[in-house]
């Protein structure tokens, strides 16, 4: 996915609240396949639902990144529901971060430094919307089942997009 | 990998993205490392003036002073961190920028995700040329 398309994707499903913020250079977005574009206004609405405790007590939530994660979750679910991004590594789930800045700003342009931004996990093979600290417990397989889960990601719209990603790899 | 039996014992992780932050610290506190946190190439060359560390795990993408730029200013420094191995972490996978990263100065580069057994290989593997250099 190229960055410009993922702000676009942003922009077209943002909220009086939720807004996209474009910085260049904050994130890698080529990893991401098109497909899964149409999970974003899902990603959107989850954050909308949540909105006063993922601001920080700030008015807007300027979302600016999504990009692979550093480390992925590893279950049966891949092979299970024919969702496999990691050929070497069926087992690997795709997994991404969300990248946001809660701000006051009115001026979205103005913003150049992102070094106070959260992030949200997505996990796309099973659609779940995480915070680090279950993701990181998930990831990790550590036993404290700490953190939240935020929503999940409508699963035929996932379904949809795993279809499109298995028919481009098979040919 | 022996927990308690490294050579150099202190990482600095430089990383914007808390999911990765905290993620990388765990596994590297998991397998016997210290590791302190960085949110940016600015944030870490205080870090490095003020303490001393054994290997760097760096972003590219950040905010203030990106990866190349650190990387850069590390080996182009008249310091004792000046040779400070630096393992750079990213999800940028064109050559173009792997090959950018080896030219600012850095020693390997892991693409997102991370294959933790790999990291683990690689870390034992600098530590057991560290030690062999220090003989």
């Amino acid at each position: 996915m190229d960055y410009r398309h993922f702000i676009k994707i942003v922009s077209e499903h943002q909220t009086p609240r939720i807004k996209p913020l474009y910085l260049d250079n904050s994130c890698a977005t080529k990893q991401i396949p098109d497909d899964f574009s149409n999970a974003i206004i899902d990603i959107i609405r989850i954050i909308d639902q949540y909105f006063n405790e993922l601001s920080k007590g700030k008015p807007i939530i300027a979302i600016f990144g999504l990009q692979m994660a550093c480390i992925a979750i590893e279950s049966k679910l891949p092979c299970a529901r024919n969702r496999i991004f990691t050929v070497e590594n069926k087992d690997k789930h795709f997994c991404c971060t969300l990248s946001y800045l809660p701000t006051a700003s009115e001026d979205l342009q103005q913003i150049k430094d992102w070094t106070h931004s959260e992030n949200l996990a997505i996990d796309f093979t099973s659609g779940f919307i995480m915070d680090k600290e279950q993701y990181i417990c998930k990831a990790l397989h550590l036993s404290n089942s700490g953190g939240k889960t935020y929503g999940q990601i409508n699963d035929q719209k996932l379904r949809a997009a795993w279809a499109q990603v298995q028919s481009r790899t098979q040919h | 990998m022996e927990k308690s039996n490294h050579y150099f014992k202190k990482i600095l992780i430089v990383e914007d993205d808390a999911i990765v932050k905290y993620a990388v610290k765990t596994i590297l506190e998991d397998i016997g490392f210290h590791a302190e946190l960085a949110s940016n190439g600015q944030e870490a060359l205080i870090f490095l003036q003020e303490k001393k560390f054994d290997l760097i795990l760096s972003d590219i993408n950040m905010p203030i002073m990106d990866g190349y730029e650190l990387a850069k200013k590390i080996r182009a420094s008249n310091t004792d961190f000046k040779h400070i191995p630096i393992i750079g972490i990213t999800a940028q996978i064109e050559p173009e920028n792997i090959q950018k990263a080896k030219m600012s100065g850095m020693n390997e580069i892991f693409t997102k995700p991370i294959n933790i057994t790999v990291l683990k290989k690689l870390l034992h593997t600098l530590n057991h040329k560290s030690e062999l250099s220090n003989i």
